[in-house]
């Protein structure tokens, strides 16, 4: 009897969620499945065509190896310094320092314009041939480029605006801070561990799952970026594709060209690369993330 | 035809209610009642605003500031004149315009009225378009019109859009560059090599940092006027391309002689300061020369420089001038399943006819395209009005006689058309190969028109 | 005393290398205030970051400049749309990472798995059947579609909340509910308080989310009227005409403001951390 009000306890907690999911999440994403194996023009009824949008992503589109390579680039360059960047501040700005609100706040706010239309105007100001970003390089000697319209480059404007807006992940590593309790380092301290020790001993396991959701959410989040691409490129994904990533191409696939067929086909195709590699992380999760609930 | 379209949304409908949740009140008729629209349940009967009844219709369009305020006034116009109509604007800027407007559509949702651009001819082939035929003489009067414009908004015999200002393609030039260079500007027959030569000229008197030119490679209105210049196509009635390799080859290799000459902006400052926008181009800060753009741009970009802008034409070829004649720049359109059409074509008649408002609209959408509503404007146009009006009677004059079909996914051409520039500009490909890829893209475009 | 000396010198450099990198990284924040006060020839051309005479027109046109509605209409909205978007999620989705992370029930794992299925699907592509559903409730134009799937939870949040409340040690329960506590209790009263800084994350992240949210606001909001911050600072943009750029930074400054204030709210409970030895005992 006990079992069964459990079950019913879980069921009420999630109910809302369950309400969604069933209502307003599940047939649109069913809709999308079935809209994958269609040619849907948006304005007539969708035409069956079998696999053809999944074939054609691989022999007949030109775009897509560009697209896949810059998103892989895009991905495996912000997501590690994007995190490190994070951690490394949230530690230091974790500390019982003076003005620490202050400084918190200041790094936060980059992330505060997020995807306004203003961006596009600032980033140039700093990497156009003329911007700042030059200014400081010439100061060292170094000849700058156009960083945003060289196709050699455009990509690491894109990574770098990624990192600039690091301030999100740094408050979830702030606040897995704060769940760490102050009495473990109080022992710590009384056994002679010292900073350094107490940080790889202590906070480090602790931080553990948050670091874990953190890498996880930044890894879909990374392959799912399109507001700054978007923004950056002014939906173009130029010069030569180089900032097109693979949901900015979707979003011109299925809305621009009209195509809403084939960009079904290409988010389940993503939908598919983003599974296998969170799989990974879950299943590596088992040996580096410490749970103190002590369950799996 | 709207059979269909309730299909397309019915479907989809369907697929979305097999979840148990959604509460559905009417789905027996998914495409034409739609409880967002607050009009009365009745309207099949269509009533007239005469009738005293309350009429709500949803307008539909982009533009910036200026346009917003004078379409609304417009609308306010109408609304004092026929009591018991309501119109809800609904305006942003052109960024997602089109997005919502998809999913309107798809969704059964439309406005009842539309601004429409050059694509108006996909949205007739998908049937989201009303055939505004049967109004034609009685509630929309066009005799006042030019015929080409009328024609560029029939298909199949019917009417689905009416211009709400005339446009055409141009050169706009920047004249204190040329005084600078003390080069003059060309008249209106002026060649290709002409061109090159003006380009290559005033390059070098201006200086570093300075050039004649955009590259004009990836604008599809240019090369459109190129291929006619050398009695070619871009594009026909019968949905084939009419231009061969060769002729994509001559274009990309010009732009790409002048390119090496050092004649136009190289291909990372165009990107950086694309000359579609009136903040990003370099001729209206006085660096570049000439740029392609449209007619109607002119009076917003003057404001912004103290320099003199003008227009000029295409150049000509061996074929005589190869200019478009002027088109519709934008279209107001009706949504299919509108439940007021007599009320919407009222509208559209108003909106190009009626005198008070074409005042008040001026030229926020191009040159209006009824002649006495011109005249009125005329009387009260400012130089650079003028400079305009001028142009666009000069395009009408030089223009050949050959009825010109926009390329049916125009959006994709342009697309390519600049991918294929890019890299040609950024040494990514040679232009050979570069156009091997664009004239495979191209015919993979024209077959999936001809599938639609 | 040397010892005293060093660690002075040592904060000193600390805080002037903090401080410094963080006003390094705000550069294009303060080229973005000053573009907004500067005349209008001026904030394209001039590289300098102090105008050469203060103007507020961008503000002035910015704020009133539109035909029959203010911008600050448009704040009211978005700050409407904000508050009730930060209510429904976090209660929502702490109820849903509660269950996820303490109740045992049958299908857990796998609901958990198919919530973050559900993450990892671009949202373009369920836009148009989403919309249909929305059309079909009646809801089109109103602000249902973009407040009532908050009070519905939110993948990210519950995986967040779920991450946090692991940290939680299981004893507690089992403490609680000897104590006669049933789960609503222990929720309310152990759950909820002690994964305080992952529900003002949440707060703060959906706060900022939602101020930012221009493609749903742009597919669901048609009035004017019911116009956000997003929608409204993109009226002042059209990228096939001449855009009113000073207006735009004006109005995006002043954007900035309503998140800045919560964030700096937000934090502070960030630094007093939670005190964990009270229910313990």
């Amino acid at each position: 009897m006990q079992k069964y009000k459990t079950y019913l306890a879980g069921y009420l907690f999630l109910l809302p969620w369950l309400i969604g999911f069933l209502c307003l999440t599940l047939s649109p994403i069913g809709a999308s499945f079935y809209l994958s194996f269609t040619n849907y023009d948006l304005l007539t009824t969708p035409k069956w065509v079998g696999l053809d949008n999944f074939r054609s992503m691989f022999t007949d589109d030109y775009r897509m190896i560009d697209s896949i390579k810059v998103t892989l680039q895009y991905v495996f360059l912000s997501v590690p310094f994007r995190l490190a960047f994070a951690l490394g501040l949230a530690v230091l700005l974790n500390q019982g320092m003076k003005f620490l609100g202050f400084y918190r706040t200041i790094y936060y706010i980059p992330s505060l314009l997020g995807g306004s239309v203003a961006i596009s105007v600032l980033w140039k100001q700093v990497f156009d041939q003329n911007g700042i970003f030059n200014d400081g390089l010439a100061l060292l000697g170094i000849q700058g480029h156009n960083w945003i319209a060289d196709p050699r480059f455009a990509i690491y404007s894109l990574i770098g605006l990624s990192v600039w807006q690091f301030g999100s992940v740094m408050i979830i590593f702030l606040a897995g801070l704060k769940q760490v309790p102050g009495e473990l380092y109080e022992a710590a301290t009384v056994d002679g561990a010292g900073a350094v020790r107490r940080f790889w001993r202590i906070t480090m396991p602790l931080l553990t799952p948050v670091i874990f959701f953190n890498l996880t959410i930044t890894l879909i989040q990374s392959f799912q970026t399109f507001t700054k691409a978007f923004i950056i490129s002014k939906g173009t994904g130029g010069p030569i594709n180089s900032t097109l990533l693979y949901s900015l191409y979707l979003y011109i696939k299925g809305f621009t060209f009209m195509e809403m067929g084939y960009a079904s086909a290409m988010a389940w195709l993503l939908l598919v690369i983003i599974a296998i590699f969170t799989g990974l992380l879950f299943f590596s999760s088992r040996y580096w993330v410490y749970y103190s609930d002590g369950r799996d | 035809m709207i059979k269909t379209k309730s299909a397309a949304v019915s479907m989809l409908t369907l697929a979305i209610l097999l979840s148990a949740c959604g509460n559905n009140n009417n789905n027996s008729n998914a495409g034409a009642s739609s409880p967002a629209a607050p009009a009365s349940s009745q309207a099949a009967a269509s009533p007239s605003a005469a009738s005293g009844e309350k009429v709500e219709l949803r307008m539909a369009w982009w533009g910036s500031d200026e346009r917003h305020e004078k379409t609304q006034k417009a609308i306010e116009l109408f609304e004092s004149k026929n009591p018991g109509v309501t119109i809800t604007p609904e305006y942003s800027g052109f960024d997602g315009y089109m997005d919502k407007l998809n999913t309107q559509i798809a969704a059964g949702n439309a406005p009842d009225l539309i601004q429409m651009g050059g694509n108006i001819k996909e949205y007739v082939d998908k049937n989201a378009l009303l055939d505004l035929t049967p109004y034609v003489g009685s509630t929309i009067k066009l005799d006042d019109f030019n015929q080409g414009l009328v024609q560029s908004a029939t298909f199949d015999g019917k009417l689905y859009g009416v211009t709400l200002g005339v446009n055409s393609t141009s050169l706009m030039y920047n004249k204190a560059l040329f005084d600078k260079a003390g080069v003059p500007v060309p008249g209106k027959d002026w060649t290709y090599d002409d061109l090159k030569n003006v380009a290559i000229q005033m390059s070098e008197k201006l200086g570093k940092g300075n050039y004649a030119l955009y590259d004009l490679s990836s604008d599809s209105g240019a090369f459109a006027s190129y291929l006619g210049a050398y009695g070619k196509k871009l594009y026909d009635t019968d949905g084939e391309r009419h231009f061969e390799k060769e002729d994509a080859v001559n274009w990309f290799k010009y732009w790409a002689d002048l390119r090496a000459a050092g004649a136009v902006v190289p291909a990372d400052v165009q990107v950086a300061n694309p000359p579609t926008a009136a903040d990003t181009t370099l001729v209206v800060k006085g660096q570049v020369a000439i740029q392609a753009g449209s007619a109607s741009q002119l009076a917003g970009w003057q404001q912004l420089t103290q320099d003199t802008l003008g227009l000029l034409m295409f150049p000509s070829g061996p074929a005589g001038s190869g200019m478009v004649p002027p088109l519709s720049g934008q279209y107001i359109t009706a949504y299919a399943d509108t439940k007021h059409p007599e009320v919407v074509a009222k509208f559209i008649d108003f909106m190009v006819n009626d005198p008070e408002a074409g005042v008040i609209l001026g030229n926020s959408r191009g040159v209006p395209p009824a002649g006495k509503i011109r005249d009125a404007l005329a009387a009260q146009a400012t130089p650079v009005d003028q400079a305009m009006y001028d142009y666009i009677s000069l395009v009408a004059d030089t223009a050949p006689p050959v009825n010109y079909v926009q390329f049916p996914v125009d959006n994709e051409l342009l697309a390519l058309m600049k991918l294929t520039t890019e890299k040609i500009g950024f040494n990514a490909k040679s232009v050979d190969a570069a156009v091997d890829e664009f004239m495979t893209e191209v015919d993979k475009l024209i077959a999936k028109s001809k599938a639609q | 005393m040397t010892l005293s000396m060093n660690k002075q010198i040592k904060s000193v450099i600390f805080h002037v290398i903090v401080l410094g990198c963080g006003l390094l990284m705000l550069y294009p924040v303060f080229w973005l205030i000053s573009a907004s006060v500067k005349p209008t020839t001026e904030i394209f051309t001039s590289k300098s970051l102090w105008p050469s005479a203060f103007t507020f027109e961008h503000y002035s046109s910015g704020w009133t400049g539109m035909r029959n509605i203010q911008f600050g209409d448009f704040f009211l909205n978005s700050i409407l749309l904000c508050i009730i978007a930060v209510i429904g999620t976090v209660l929502s989705s702490s109820m849903a990472a509660f269950a996820f992370a303490r109740i045992e029930f049958p299908l857990r794992k796998l609901f958990f798995a198919l919530m973050l299925g559900t993450f990892m699907l671009p949202g373009h592509v369920t836009l148009i059947p989403q919309y249909i559903i929305f059309h079909k409730l009646g809801w089109v134009d109103t602000f249902l579609p973009l407040t009532v799937p908050k009070f519905l939870g939110d993948a990210f949040f519950v995986f967040l909340i779920v991450q946090f409340i692991r940290g939680i040690p299981r004893d507690l329960d089992e403490s609680a509910k000897i104590d006669g506590c049933g789960w609503t209790t222990l929720f309310f009263r152990i759950i909820l308080p002690l994964s305080s800084p992952a529900l003002i994350t949440a707060a703060i992240f959906t706060f900022m989310g939602t101020w930012d949210d221009f493609f749903g606001q742009l597919i669901y909001l048609s009035d004017i009227k019911k116009f956000t911050v997003p929608l409204g600072l993109r009226l002042f943009l059209d990228s096939s005409g001449s855009s009113n750029w000073g207006a735009v930074f004006a109005m995006s400054v002043l954007s900035i403001v309503p998140s800045l204030t919560i964030f700096f709210l937000g934090q502070k409970y960030f630094t007093q951390g939670i005190a964990t030895t009270g229910i313990k005992g």
